[in-house]
């Protein structure tokens, strides 16, 4: 009779042979089970993203939403030079509404299309983010869009940067000057900076070209502050 | 102490003998087909299949069942040289031993069987038929041709020489008759009844319809390799019988020791 060990140990490693398939077919099926996991839980993630966090406004004359994937590329009206694509980076994840300053209602900027060719419909509603408002202000030295400027103005009011604040009203005046609102955070800005008489005669002198009930009701407002 | 593999694993040694013939449907239609076609007028008989499809333990069923009623004559391994051929054939057909130092003269051996025409029938069974010379089978055919002598000739052949070989008998024989491997449930009857023909109905019982299955899968149907299948596995069992009887399980025997037999015959390998 002959010797049956090493039969046996053929024979075991016929079956790890024979199991082999088997091994790679479990071990593939686990593989594309954690890649459907990872991809479901990404689409997740993405979307929680899209609807929970990262949504801004992009405004253009039909006033449509546009989502933060869509900043990549602003809408332009005019597409005619290089400066019409304008980058933004997605990666400043929290943009929320901006409560912006009392005057006035209305929080949409209006843009002036006589004076500015290439207009970003953008309606930037709030961020904590001082990147945020850095790729603003750069974005405004090459497209000069009152939009920007007015929602710097604002913004920096609200953050009681009333020297940025007078800068970018002041900025937005000489783009519109008779856009009232850029004119009010101006005035109050230089209140706040101290320089109160001035303030005023800014104001009256507004008030006597426009004869502006708004213009009426700030003046007496900040007078009796004093 | 004799192990009760023993007996079962000598069941399937490899024999032609008549004894161990089974039968199963279809041995039984090739029979039936032989001895028909034996009957007919015909010159030449050949019975065709690969190696290990029953042709031998055929041709001895036949030359045993019919010895008494024909003049039937089995030549079991071919002979050496042409001359001891016509020796053998010399003795079958004369009935006389050839006298020392002489040989046959074919001419007159031809001449002598056209004398037997319608005096003698002879059938002359030839068995691994491959192995003659080319020459011995065309007097063979010279000699079938004065229908005197019947032969039925037994060859097997591998795949590229099946169409040689038939195409060189095509013109001289009358009937083919081709013998296949075993079906599934034919080999399972085969080997139950290998079994139960030496009263080993346990050891029957033991083979399970799943390993016979396997057994089928390595062996193809051949009976010859299932002979040989099945005689390692019962030797493994009397290993295992003899000295680890922890390892096996007699009333089934396990798809392992089956695989082991495969792995020791090279069915399979690692």
């Amino acid at each position: 009779m002959y010797d049956i060990k090493p039969l046996e140990e053929k024979w075991k490693k016929y079956q790890l042979k024979k199991r082999k398939p088997i091994y790679w077919g479990i071990s593939l099926f686990a593989l594309f089970i954690l890649f459907a996991i990872m991809n479901f839980s990404n689409v997740n993630h993405y979307i929680d993203k899209i609807h929970n966090k990262s949504i801004i406004h992009i405004k253009d004359n039909k006033n449509s939403l546009l989502k933060n994937n869509a900043l990549i590329r602003l809408e332009i009206e005019d597409s005619k030079s290089i400066n019409d694509e304008i980058n933004i980076d997605t990666s400043s994840e929290v943009l929320v509404d901006i409560p912006i300053l009392n005057i006035g209602d209305n929080i949409n900027s209006k843009v002036n299309s006589d004076t500015i060719n290439n207009k970003i419909h953008l309606d930037i509603i709030e961020t904590s983010s001082a990147k945020a408002y850095e790729d603003v202000e750069k974005r405004f030295i090459q497209s000069q869009d009152i939009d920007d400027a007015l929602f710097l103005a604002k913004s920096y009011y609200k953050k009681h940067n009333y020297t940025k604040a007078e800068y970018w009203a002041y900025e937005v005046n000489k783009l519109d000057a008779n856009l009232e609102e850029s004119l009010f955070i101006f005035v109050q800005s230089k209140v706040k900076l101290g320089y109160l008489p001035e303030s005023i005669a800014i104001l009256k002198n507004y008030i006597r070209k426009s004869n502006s009930e708004e213009a009426k009701k700030l003046l007496n407002k900040i007078e009796n502050n004093k | 102490m004799k192990s009760r593999y023993e007996t079962a694993k000598n069941v399937f040694i490899d024999s032609i003998d008549i004894d161990d013939y089974i039968e199963l449907n279809s041995s039984v239609t090739a029979y039936q087909q032989l001895q028909h076609s034996m009957g007919k007028p015909l010159k030449m008989i050949l019975l065709f299949g690969r190696p290990g499809t029953g042709k031998s333990i055929l041709l001895n069923r036949i030359y045993e069942k019919l010895k008494y009623q024909k003049e039937i004559h089995y030549f079991d391994t071919p002979a050496p040289t042409e001359k001891e051929f016509f020796q053998k054939l010399f003795k079958v057909l004369t009935q006389q031993d050839l006298p020392k130092n002489t040989e046959v003269n074919f001419s007159a051996l031809i001449d002598f069987c056209k004398n037997l025409r319608d005096k003698r029938e002879i059938v002359i069974l030839l068995d691994e038929a491959q192995m003659y010379s080319a020459e011995i089978m065309e007097k063979i055919r010279l000699l079938s041709d004065t229908r005197a002598v019947k032969f039925v000739v037994s060859l097997h052949k591998t795949e590229d020489e099946d169409l040689i070989a038939k195409e060189h008998f095509k013109s001289r024989i009358w009937e083919i008759i081709e013998l296949k491997n075993a079906k599934k449930e034919d080999q399972e009857a085969y080997i139950h009844k290998k079994l139960l023909k030496k009263n080993l109905f346990e050891i029957a019982n033991s083979i399970k319809s799943k390993e016979m299955k396997l057994i089928y899968k390595f062996t193809k149907g051949n009976y010859r390799e299932c002979n040989k299948l099945m005689f390692t596995i019962f030797e493994i069992c009397e290993f295992y019988d003899k000295n680890e009887p922890n390892k096996i399980n007699y009333s089934h025997i396990p798809q392992k020791i089956v695989e082991m037999s495969a792995l020791k015959l090279g069915y399979i390998n690692v």
